[in-house]
């Protein structure tokens, strides 16, 4: 995490650079990057706090372990619900959601349930969406979401069903937490 | 768009503020430490799109993945978000930039959907959850999702 963290830094600088010196030797092209990223961030700084700032009042306000104590019994509809909302409180890439599937599996949660965990976790994220509606327009949004969480409930249903026709165990991986 | 999302921020923000001081406060730190943290890969990002826009003529960036790009600009898009790893957080700045240069909704869709929802270069880590032919179905299927998605995102804002 640091690392790359070093690394962008260390890019950036270049680019701070790279432009700096296309100003000191009137090398167009160089002066118009410096400008088109001016522009692009001020209007993504126009944005930008009112995002966080969404997403840290939904991160206070909603408790994650409310979600959690529901996924117990997770039989019937509202499983299927619940784990929409466990989506919706997922940080980080896909790659962060394959520890929590297999907790899923550890705590009893079918394979139905657990696939369509991980087709959620791409598309209902709920901070990213905040996220996505203030830089995209809440039309785009709604359509996307529109499209895209029925077919992974279905597909995750699709899945998981016929997963456990055939006997399908997910991996146990009990260093989940270091790959990441 | 830019104020009203300002004035639903500012409303909710009022509005946690009455109801809990503290729980409002520690939201702000988060929304800041968010935000430091993300800081340095999103001007990373911004500053490759400057670059881009910059070098690369608006010409070629429409032929590629412009309005006319069609099925060309979908599978580059694809292609770039499938093998893509980037936080939303980078990722939205970046399309929302993209979108104001005229690069259309469902060349965006293409880029956003496959970045979050199918991973190559993830892969190795995903085979070892769900083992490797799983994986592959998973991620095959995700990419037939995100195709439809596109689809419907071009007949519904006709670009």
């Amino acid at each position: 995490m640091k690392k790359s963290k070093l690394i962008n830094i260390i890019l950036i600088t270049i680019f701070f650079v790279f432009v700096g010196i296309s100003y000191l030797m009137d090398f167009e092209k160089g002066e118009k990057t410096g400008q088109a990223f001016l522009s692009v961030l001020i209007e993504m700084l126009k944005i930008l706090p009112c995002a966080f700032i969404l997403i840290g009042l939904f991160e206070v306000w909603v408790k994650k372990e409310t979600v959690i104590q529901h996924l117990g019994d997770n039989c019937g509809i509202k499983g299927y619900l619940w784990v929409l909302l466990l989506a919706g409180f997922s940080v980080g890439g896909l790659y962060v959601a394959f520890p929590l599937a297999e907790t899923l599996n550890k705590k009893g949660a079918s394979l139905k349930i657990i696939f369509t965990y991980l087709g959620f976790v791409g598309v209902f994220r709920i901070p990213m969406t905040i996220f996505e509606i203030s830089f995209l327009g809440l039309p785009f949004t709604l359509v996307r979401l529109m499209v895209t969480v029925p077919l992974f409930l279905l597909i995750g249903i699709f899945m998981g069903t016929i997963l456990k026709k055939r006997g399908y165990k997910l991996k146990k991986c009990t260093n989940a937490q270091h790959m990441v | 768009m830019n104020i009203t999302l300002w004035i639903i921020t500012a409303g909710l923000l009022i509005f946690s503020l009455v109801k809990s001081r503290e729980k409002t406060i520690t939201a702000l730190k988060k929304a800041f430490n968010k935000f430091t943290n993300i800081l340095s890969l999103f001007l990373l990002v911004m500053a490759g799109f400057a670059l881009i826009v910059t070098f690369l003529s608006p010409e070629f960036l429409q032929e590629y993945i412009g309005t006319e790009s069609g099925i060309k600009g979908i599978a580059i898009s694809l292609g770039l978000g499938s093998v893509s790893i980037m936080p939303g957080f980078a990722a939205f700045p970046l399309c929302a930039a993209l979108k104001a240069e005229g690069i259309p909704f469902y060349i965006i869709a293409a880029f956003s959907l496959s970045l979050m929802n199918v991973g190559i270069i993830t892969f190795p880590i995903e085979k070892k959850f769900l083992g490797f032919s799983v994986a592959l179905i998973r991620n095959l299927i995700a990419l037939i999702i995100c195709i439809i998605a596109i689809i419907i995102v071009k007949i519904v804002f006709g670009e």
